[in-house]
């Protein structure tokens, strides 16, 4: 480890941090047992120690997420001054102590190898050259002085004081202009909130309150607004023990991973949905079912039966919808995602919102108590005459920070070529994007978590940035160079007088004290939420709600477009976790491609995997085909967010940028740029494709079908209700007799036997007789015994777990060939399992991590005790031990023992990150979950000092503390007391295999089905 | 057949270290080792154990504050040291300042943090607290040997399991501060 | 046989030891080159990782395995040949059994090398053995890779020994004859032999001694290792039956593999006078007594997968026949069932090239068998979210083949160096010499 800290360029030999070798990174077990090492390694105490920092503990800073405009609030876990883990800001009204997986990775966005590593310089030849900071400040400095033209200041959007220093900066300047390009800025969605309720803002959406929720598109549990919240409040009502209410009914042309969380998935058109919506207010208000009023809309023409023919949805089906849509009040109907990025999606807003009004959901599950304050964005439409500025030549200067208009915008926008004939091109960006490689100058900010700031999330809740650590490369923060170029050109008046961008922060938020202090403390100031109120305005009448016209070529299909759960709208390309985080419903990784229905497949000649091309009157896209049984067959899908040409070699390339291809279309509305808006042809390329993907291989043997076997399990709501419980819901679903239905009985020719060569007898039962497993003996002086239940009601498959999982325990990531061999390392997987039961379609997500079982088969067949059973109740595994006989793996009925076949690399700086309480594996190692056995040993660390016993919730893993939906309950099944141990008793509760007497420690709950009464 | 002979030879030996092990009164401090296992390596500075904790009798935690606050003992950090060597130029009964203190005053003055050698290197697969095993009552001597006496440290115990569990199998039913033989606790 | 001689005898078989002709160096330094060809492979997957290898999840074993049990299974024959053949008076076995017997030697030394191969971290494979050490650690008794250090380092401790017993009195006859260097070391290794009544009252009870040692290793060592499979809870490998078949296995392979060898050394070293259609015949009974029990337990597997109704069994065992590896299982079958079943007629048992031919497709038949139990059930797992087809690498089958030179390297040098048949044994079933026949 020293010399790698010494290999590092000289501004991070500057940091004084104790480079401690055995807590820092390279723990390698390949290492093996030096009896006495050769003292090779130095130890280098601080000159002058920082406050509060003790080498070998912890120390947490309060900041906020800024992966995507939602603004939760973190806490970031530092070691000897690296920040090492991101967890949630419990005190957060946003994300109340979870995040997304996107947040999660943010830090590799901070350790990423491609970085701008200092300020650089175009060369005469076109290559850049890296400058120092006064030589780049002084050239900005001159160019602004003599721009020579207007200046243009293309930002991301922004919220709070950094939005402020921009717009004063701007307005500095005299002829400049500060452009704000957000790819999803939700224009769409305050503009129809315009129209319907005169307040162009995005309103509470409280979920918890839905006493059903129609969605038509908006992906809330993946890309909108503010996922962790709303995986959170949906978890709050339609998960867990919440039985009677809360059902989700999808609307969507593509089954995105909120659509497979739904109690019933609509296939519709795509466009198409304020059609729908409007066809089944019309149902509601017809029936005299209405409890709200419909804006003066006449809603007759839009009756089931008039656009059944368009939305692609039988008449009755809409119908049937319509009544449990008024009957499970309150209703509330939310229309985002494809649906509001289509020529229709103001309108399709707009008639989401007359349903929630009928619905009765005003006021309650959707109210403006509280709204969510994006700063100034502007509509992709509003871009255009930016751009044909530059196009005219009259731009002298163009700044660009926080977005990446090169790659994000539709190539037939032309803003690359126009950008060419500005004259000095400056970019602030982090990461060497498609845009700054365009740029003659790059002043590379800080990273978020390197920065102060403060964003707004939602009114009243506003929450600070403050630097976890010193800048890992030659980078500055942005507002501070803009303060300095201020003072150079004599600017510096109002806030930009500011000495340092961090005096300007402190000013805006009411200057240096106790406020202040409280503040940083807390991760910024929080209110109460305020109950609101909404109500419809008239005058709706006036809007004829049409399906939209969808260019290309009328032969072609129609492209649905979705924000990409992982990559978002590109900013996640760039870092491995998200890359080899499988996508949560097609379980791709590292890769990019379209969805096809299978029948479509067959038609189309096309096997999983071949590489094809996406034809449109705009351009061409190269992707590979994957058979989506969650899709209409009449539509394609593509997200977005990959195809870099930037960003870092190793994320180049990974199928095609879709947004470069797209046409540059509107919302007539609100001038959002229209991403459903075309049809397309599909041919093969005949090039030679791979693509790689967890579970369900068609041609590996692999299954997205649980054939029988229990590992998802599902119990009718019926069957729960108290009147009608069945004695013993856990005999063995396994027996052709048994319930294979709800365990998912479809697929396994075995099981489906013709009678006359089935088996006589059914399967073994499963042995209730001892509740500890038989060899427990030897642990019953032990003080804890260590349990996690998993509530599959709750869980719905957002895979954060999965990224902070690998986040604290150092797991490698190994990249896309290695994964289609099946060798990835996560210790943590979700299954996706598909059920379909009179030809409805169910999909059920079950996170499988070790099992920790009771009597597990792995323990005992390791010839060297590297895996043996420790008193409390862990399977722990001592990697310096193992010597890679593999055999714990083969007879490890989960199969969640991951081998390290290679050495693998965390290229320098990523492996700053790595957790120095964990043994980093190195290859021909066994390794698994461990259940975060060093936060174990953290817990009952602190619990020693203060003598007593680890309460109950005070020990956390890593995946229960990011869990939005709350799934996972971890803690001591000894303490008759702890929450744990209630549930493991519970009625849902069951063991996946339990007939193989493992007896796991861990328990899941089964999932809830709602059959959605007619 | 060789097998068998290693079986039975691996149980005698085991047999004799065990008794030796519970000869022992003290459990948790059972005396300390002086045979040097390892070099003597020379610092950048000078600087003697034996001077500031044999002579001038420092308590360890003085200079090695967080060692009962952190699985790390800590280096101290170079202000630790200069906080008494503003004051203290030269060594006792020397007329002349010393030179040692000078480099250290100039390590200080340019900001420069002292490039120790370390000389107890634990195994990077294995963990060790000392906030746990200080809070215990086992002395530094135990396991750093006569640290007080040493002009230039050397190493008096290899960092090898046999002498971790040694301690932990005699102090397992010791009724204040159980030990505990589990793998995790060293092996995460 | 009257023309048979011991001076006869003697001279046939020693003239094997003559100085090597052309073709056994060339059949030599071919051998040597896939050797070092394996080797390589080796030494390339021990520096990148295992990785080299096709393995992943859930198949984490595959081809070495495959071939550590399939050489086991060759050695049992030899010593069913040398020790329970010898036990039962069997006479037929005098001209065969040194060959089978230094068969099994090389094929345990083979078999040996590959648990050391499959180690992630083959540099701590002492790990395994139990040794005091610093660390107070003993290896994992329970578990069956432990039960396989002691079966097959025993296994290879007995044979060796055996087999170096059988060979003193023949070493003795090589000596004779012997010059130079050859001459110091038959000398050695002869122990001094001269053939008087005591040596040989000791010698026979020495190794009526060592065969009944040697008896229950057939049985044992290959149960043991069946254990690696039937102690794991995997559908397709956890069943009772495992033993008994396995050992059936080893003996119906490790007959094969004696044909094999003895066929061709039959005719390069035209030794038809000793090896007669009676071997064949005897041989080609056992070949299809070990087949049919063989045959029984594959049908025993899926009647109890069908009958227990346990639906993971049932499961992996259709995909056994009809999953993407069932071609692999349908050949196993072909050649194991099927094609042994033609030693029903005597005049096929005496059909030396016939015999040749079926012990060839023995052989692929018990190596593809335990390649379909250890690859196919691990693919067909419990859990069908991670149910994945294996794609061995060039590494994989370089090794495999490199382990079939290795074994012909040691044969090679064997047939050339020590009498590769038993003389002694051969003049007992000779007629005792006469007067007339020496004069005539």
């Amino acid at each position: 480890m020293s010399d790698e800290i010494n290999e590092q360029p000289l501004p991070l030999r500057r940091r004084e941090f104790l480079k401690l070798v055995g807590v820092a990174t390279a723990a390698g077990a390949g290492a093996g047992c030096l009896e006495f090492p050769p003292p090779n390694e130095l130890i280098q105490p601080y000159v002058t120690a920082p406050e509060n920092i003790i080498p070998g503990v912890a120390t947490y800073y309060a900041s906020t997420c800024r992966e995507c405009p939602a603004a939760c609030g973190l806490h970031v876990k530092t070691r000897e001054g690296r920040a090492i883990k991101l967890e949630g800001n419990p005190a957060h009204p946003v994300n109340l102590g979870s995040l997304c997986a996107r947040g999660q990775s943010a830090l590799q966005g901070l350790y990423n190898p491609d970085r701008h590593a200092s300020p650089k310089q175009r060369q005469a030849d076109g290559t850049f050259k890296e400058i120092t900071w006064e030589e780049a400040e002084k050239l900005l400095a001159e160019k602004l002085a003599a721009p020579g033209g207007a200046i243009q200041f293309w930002t991301g959007q922004e919220t709070g004081t950094r939005a402020a220093l921009y717009d004063a900066f701007v307005g500095a300047l005299g002829s400049a202009e500060r452009v704000v390009h957000e790819p999803f800025a939700w224009e769409a969605l305050r503009e129809g909130n315009r129209l319907a309720f005169g307040r162009a803002e995005i309103p509470t959406y409280d979920f918890a309150a839905a006493g059903s929720v129609f969605t038509f598109g908006a992906d809330f549990l993946e890309t909108w607004i503010s996922p962790v919240e709303y995986a959170r409040t949906f978890a709050a009502r339609h998960g867990g023990d919440k039985l009677e209410l809360g059902r989700l009914i999808t609307f969507e042309p593509r089954l995105s991973l909120t659509g497979s969380n739904a109690d019933e998935w609509v296939a519709i058109k795509p466009g198409t949905e304020a059609l729908a919506a409007l066809a089944m207010a019309q149902v509601i208000v017809a029936e005299g079912l209405a409890r709200g009023s419909t804006g003066g809309l006449d809603l007759t023409p839009y009756a089931p039966a008039n656009v059944a023919e368009q939305v692609g949805v039988p008449a009755d089906v809409l119908g049937r919808l319509a009544r449990e849509f008024a009957a499970n009040g309150p209703g509330l109907a939310i229309a985002g995602g494809i649906a509001a990025q289509s020529a229709r999606a103001t309108h399709a807003v707009v008639a989401a919102n007359i349903l929630t009004s009928v619905g009765g959901g005003l006021g309650t599950a959707l109210h403006f108590g509280r709204t969510l304050d994006l700063g100034r964005t502007q509509s992709t439409r509003e871009l255009v005459p930016a751009i044909e500025r530059m196009n005219g030549g009259t731009v002298g200067v163009l700044l660009v920070h926080g977005t990446n208009p090169a790659y994000s915008l539709p190539g037939a926008l032309g803003f690359e070529t126009a950008a060419k004939k500005v004259a000095f091109k400056v970019s602030f960006s982090i990461d060497p994007d498609e845009t700054s490689q365009l740029c003659d100058l790059i002043l590379p900010d800080n990273h978020p978590l390197e920065s102060w700031g403060d964003a707004q999330a939602w009114t009243g809740v506003r929450s600070l940035l403050q630097p976890a650590m010193r800048p890992v490369f030659r980078t500055k923060s942005t507002p501070d160079v803009l303060l300095a170029a201020a003072k150079t050109l004599g600017k510096a008046q109002g806030m930009l007088a500011a000495a340092t961008w961090r005096d300007a922060l402190t000013a805006a938020w009411g200057g240096p004290g106790a406020a202040w202090d409280a503040a940083l403390a807390a991760g910024g100031s929080f209110a109460a939420p305020a109950p609101g109120t909404a109500t419809l305005a008239g005058g709706l009448g006036s809007l004829a709600f049409t399906a939209p016209e969808l260019g290309g070529d009328a032969a072609g299909t129609p492209l649905v477009v979705y924000a990409s759960p992982n990559m978002y709208d590109g900013r996640g390309a760039n870092k491995p976790w998200l890359q080899e985080l499988p996508d949560p419903v097609t379980k791709v990784v590292w890769d990019h491609w379209v969805e096809i229905h299978p029948d479509t497949m067959k038609q189309l000649g096309l096997k999983r995997g071949d590489h094809v091309a996406l034809k449109t009157p705009t351009g061409t896209l190269e992707t590979a085909a994957y058979d989506y049984i969650g899709i209409r067959p009449d539509v394609f899908a593509v997200g977005t967010g990959q195809g870099h040409t930037a960003v870092g070699g190793r994320y180049w390339k990974r199928g095609g940028n879709v947004a470069g291809f797209l046409p540059a279309t509107y919302d007539e509305a609100s001038g959002a740029l229209a991403y459903v808006a075309v049809r397309t042809s599909l041919n093969k390329t005949g090039k030679k494709y791979k693509l790689a993907y967890l579970g369900g291989d068609p041609y590996t043997g692999g299954q997205s079908r649980q054939m029988g076997r229990g590992i998802a399990q599902a119990i009718p709501l019926t069957e729960l209700r108290p009147t009608e419980h069945t004695e013993d819901k856990r005999e063995s679903h396994m027996s052709e007799h048994g319930d294979v239905e709800h365990a998912g009985g479809h697929g396994d020719p075995m099981l489906h036997l013709p009678g006359f060569i089935g088996s006589p007898v059914p399967a073994d039962p499963i042995a209730h007789a001892a509740k500890e497993a038989p060899n427990s003996a030897y642990a019953k002086h032990a003080k804890y015994k260590w349990g996690m239940v998993i509530d599959l009601n709750s869980c719905n498959g957002c895979q954060a777990c999965v990224v902070a999982c690998s986040a604290e325990n150092n797991v490698a990531f190994v990249g896309k060939e290695q994964v289609d061999k099946g060798r990835e390392m996560m210790w943590l997987r979700i299954e996706r399992y598909y059920e379909e039961h009179d030809g409805k379609l169910e999909v059920r997500h079950v996170p499988v991590m070790c099992q920790h079982c009771g009597a597990a088969p792995c323990e005992s067949v390791c010839p060297v005790y590297a895996t043996y059973h420790n008193p409390e109740g862990l399977n722990a595994m001592i990697y310096n031990r193992c010597v890679g006989t593999r055999y714990c793996s083969n007879n490890c009925p989960y199969k969640v023992r991951a081998f390290n076949w290679f050495h693998y690399d965390f290229p320098v700086p990523l492996n700053w990150q790595l957790n120095p309480d964990v043994t980093v594996r190195d290859k021909g190692v066994m390794e698994k979950c461990s259940f975060c056995v060093q936060r174990i040993r953290d817990a009952k660390d602190h619990a020693k000092d203060e003598a007593r016993d680890v309460r109950d919730g005070e020990m956390v893993t890593a995946c229960q503390q990011t869990c939005p939906a709350r799934a996972i309950v971890f803690g001591d099944l000894k303490d008759p007391e702890s929450r744990v141990t209630k549930l493991v008793e519970h009625e849902r509760g069951y063991k996946i295999f339990e007939e193989i007497n493992t007896y796991p420690a861990v328990t899941y709950l089964k999932k809830v089905t709602r059959d959605v009464p007619v | 057949m060789l097998l068998g002979f290693a079986v039975v030879a691996g149980g005698l030996l085991f047999a004799a270290t065990s008794l030796q092990a519970a000869k022992t009164t003290d459990t948790i401090n059972p005396g300390i080792p002086t045979k040097a296992v390892g070099p003597a390596i020379t610092q950048p500075i000078a600087y003697s154990h034996q001077l500031h904790a044999g002579k001038l009798g420092m308590d360890c935690g003085y200079c090695h504050t967080n060692v009962g606050k952190s699985a790390i003992a800590n280096i101290p950090n170079v202000s630790t040291c200069m906080g008494c060597h503003n004051y203290v130029k030269k060594a006792a009964g020397q007329t002349q300042p010393s030179p040692e203190i000078a480099k250290l005053t100039k390590y200080y003055e340019d900001g420069v943090s002292i490039p120790w050698v370390n000389i107890h290197q634990l195994p990077e697969h294995a963990n060790f607290n000392h906030k746990r095993h200080v809070k215990a009552g086992v002395a530094c001597q135990t396991c750093h040997g006569p640290i007080q006496t040493m002009p230039v440290v050397y190493p008096v115990k290899k960092l090898i399991m046999a002498n971790c569990i040694d301690c932990h199998k005699a102090n397992r039913e010791n009724v204040n501060t159980p030990t505990n033989l589990d793998c995790v606790v060293c092996h995460k | 046989m009257s023309t048979l001689t011991y001076k006869k005898v003697n001279e046939d078989f020693l003239s094997l030891l003559r100085n090597p002709t052309k073709a056994w160096y060339v059949l030599f330094v071919l051998d040597l080159l896939v050797l070092a060809f394996g080797a390589a492979c080796w030494i390339y997957q021990i520096q990148t990782g295992m990785g080299a290898a096709g393995k992943m999840r859930p198949v984490m074993w595959a081809l070495y395995i495959t071939d550590f049990v399939f050489w086991v299974g060759i050695g049992h024959a030899g010593t069913l040949i040398s020790a329970v053949l010898f036990l039962f008076r069997s006479r037929f076995r005098n001209a065969i059994y040194r060959t089978a017997e230094g068969m099994t030697v090389f094929a345990v030394m083979t078999a040996g090398l590959f648990p050391l191969i499959h180690l992630g971290r083959v540099w701590f494979f002492y790990w395994l053995l139990p040794y005091p050490n610093q660390r107070g650690l003993w290896p994992n008794f329970r578990s069956p890779l432990e039960w396989d250090v002691f079966a097959v380092s025993t296994y290879l401790t007995i044979s060796s020994v055996f087999f170096f017993v059988g060979l003193i009195p023949d070493l003795a006859v090589a000596r004779e004859s012997a010059t130079g260097l050859r001459k110091k070391i038959y000398t050695l290794a002869s122990l001094g032999w001269r053939g008087t009544n005591t040596q040989w009252k000791h010698y026979n009870n020495a190794y009526i001694y060592f065969a009944a040692l040697a008896t229950p290793l057939v049985f044992s060592v290959h149960s043991v290792v069946s254990w690696d499979f039937a102690m794991s809870v995997n559908p397709g490998w956890h069943g009772t039956i495992f033993a008994p078949y396995f050992v059936a296995g080893a003996i119906f392979s490790g007959i094969g593999m004696v044909i094999t060898l003895m066929v061709p050394m039959r005719k390069i070293f035209g030794l038809e006078k000793y090896l007669t259609d009676w071997h064949f015949d005897s041989m080609g009974k056992i070949l299809l007594f070990t087949s049919l029990i063989v045959t029984y337990a594959y049908a025993t597997e899926m009647f109890m997968a069908w009958y227990s109704g346990n639906p993971f069994e049932k499961s992996v065992f259709w995909d056994r026949a009809f999953g993407p590896l069932g071609w692999a299982y349908w050949v196993m079958v072909l050649c194991n069932c099927l094609i042994p079943l033609l030693c029903i007629k005597k005049t096929v048992r005496t059909n030396v090239w016939g015999m040749f031919i079926i012990s060839i497709f023995v052989n692929i038949g018990m190596w593809f068998e335990r390649f379909v139990i250890i690859v196919q059930s691990l693919s067909h797992n419990f859990d069908p979210w991670v149910w994945r087809q294996y794609h061995p690498t060039l590494v994989d089958v370089g090794i495999s083949i490199g382990s079939f030179a290795w074994f012909g390297m040691f044969f090679l040098l064997f047939i050339k160096f020590l009498p590769a048949m038993a003389i002694v044994e051969i003049k007992e079933i000779l007629p005792v010499p006469r007067k007339k026949a020496r004069a005539a």
